[in-house]
């Protein structure tokens, strides 16, 4: 199962779904988790990288760029999930893992300037489908105020998505600071023990995704 | 239906696989190039694609007398200077 983690706006959050995701399918479903790091800001790289010198269990990574299509079919074969974090760019790399892909979640903060580029991404997911028929697309609000009253944001960007054919999933993940701490040690959310609530919105995400690609 | 009179209707058009990866933004081969010259390519106007042209700008160094003839003689015959060495070298290459 390819997973490929992409949105052409940058800061919406795709490395830390992309790692939280590869540890919630290794830790939680004992699935042999590959990551793909095809941005060249190598964040999530740089983050397996500090895990791979802690006590955690480790996360494998590999770095691909440009058309990655060849590298990711013959992976296909060696891992049971293979996650794609893609850089926050329309990227040869985003396209071709796209072609190739069962899945793909898009992460979107509810900000006026993350969802402008909702439908060009919505265009280029249709593209995508064209060529790969078996692809499954979903769509997720990260960094989610907290607030109450801010309510209203989460429903309207979802509604958007929704209407971009996008698929938003019911849960969201908030703008929490378990987030960032959890990653300066190397670890996801999913592991961050001062703060359980982070852990607890990807873990609600991850396991909607999984129900839907089984059902969907 | 072999004969349906709408069988063109509603079918979605595919994307070749290729295409769709050299069309992305940041690195495919269709990207346009935002230092290219004015005239390097052309948008066609029945498909919207813009195609890139072979061409390429040459700077030739002249002294003042050759400009003043060049110029002169560009003026009578009613084209810009840089026209009319492109004709002039042309037809000259016909000749050849």
């Amino acid at each position: 199962m390819i997973y490929v983690i992409c949105n052409e706006k940058g800061g919406a959050g795709k490395s830390s779904i992309a790692q939280s995701l590869a540890v919630y399918l290794k830790l939680e479903h004992n699935t042999d988790a590959l990551l793909v790091d095809a941005d060249p800001q190598r964040t999530t790289a740089e983050w397996a990288g500090e895990r791979a010198e802690s006590e955690l269990p480790a996360i494998l990574c590999i770095e691909l760029t440009g058309n990655i299509t060849t590298q990711l079919k013959k992976l296909e074969y060696q891992y049971s999930s293979i996650i794609v974090d893609c850089g926050g760019a329309d990227s040869k790399a985003m396209r071709s893992a796209l072609t190739v892909a069962n899945v793909a979640l898009l992460p979107f903060r509810a900000k006026r300037r993350d969802l402008k580029v909702a439908p060009a991404m919505a265009e280029i997911i249709d593209m995508a489908k064209t060529i790969n028929s078996n692809l499954k697309t979903y769509s997720v609000i990260t960094q989610a105020p907290t607030l109450p009253s801010q309510g209203y944001r989460i429903q309207g960007a979802k509604a958007l998505l929704e209407s971009l054919e996008l698929k938003p999933l019911k849960h969201v993940t908030r703008n929490l600071n378990a987030w960032d701490d959890a990653d300066e040690a190397g670890q996801s959310v999913l592991e961050w023990k001062h703060d359980k609530k982070a852990g607890d919105d990807a873990r609600n995400v991850f396991s909607e995704l999984l129900g839907e690609i089984k059902n969907g | 239906m072999v004969n349906n009179p709408f069988g063109d209707i509603g079918a979605k058009k595919k994307a070749k696989a290729e295409d769709f990866i050299e069309d992305a933004k940041v690195d495919g081969s269709k990207k346009l190039d935002q230092q290219a010259r004015r005239g390097a390519n052309y948008k066609d106007t029945k498909t919207g694609e813009t195609i890139n042209l072979g061409g390429k700008v040459l700077q030739v160094p002249l002294n003042a007398y050759e400009l003043k003839t060049l110029s002169e003689a560009a003026l009578q015959e009613g084209l810009p200077l840089a026209t009319f060495l492109r004709v002039i070298a042309l037809k000259h290459v016909k000749n050849m």
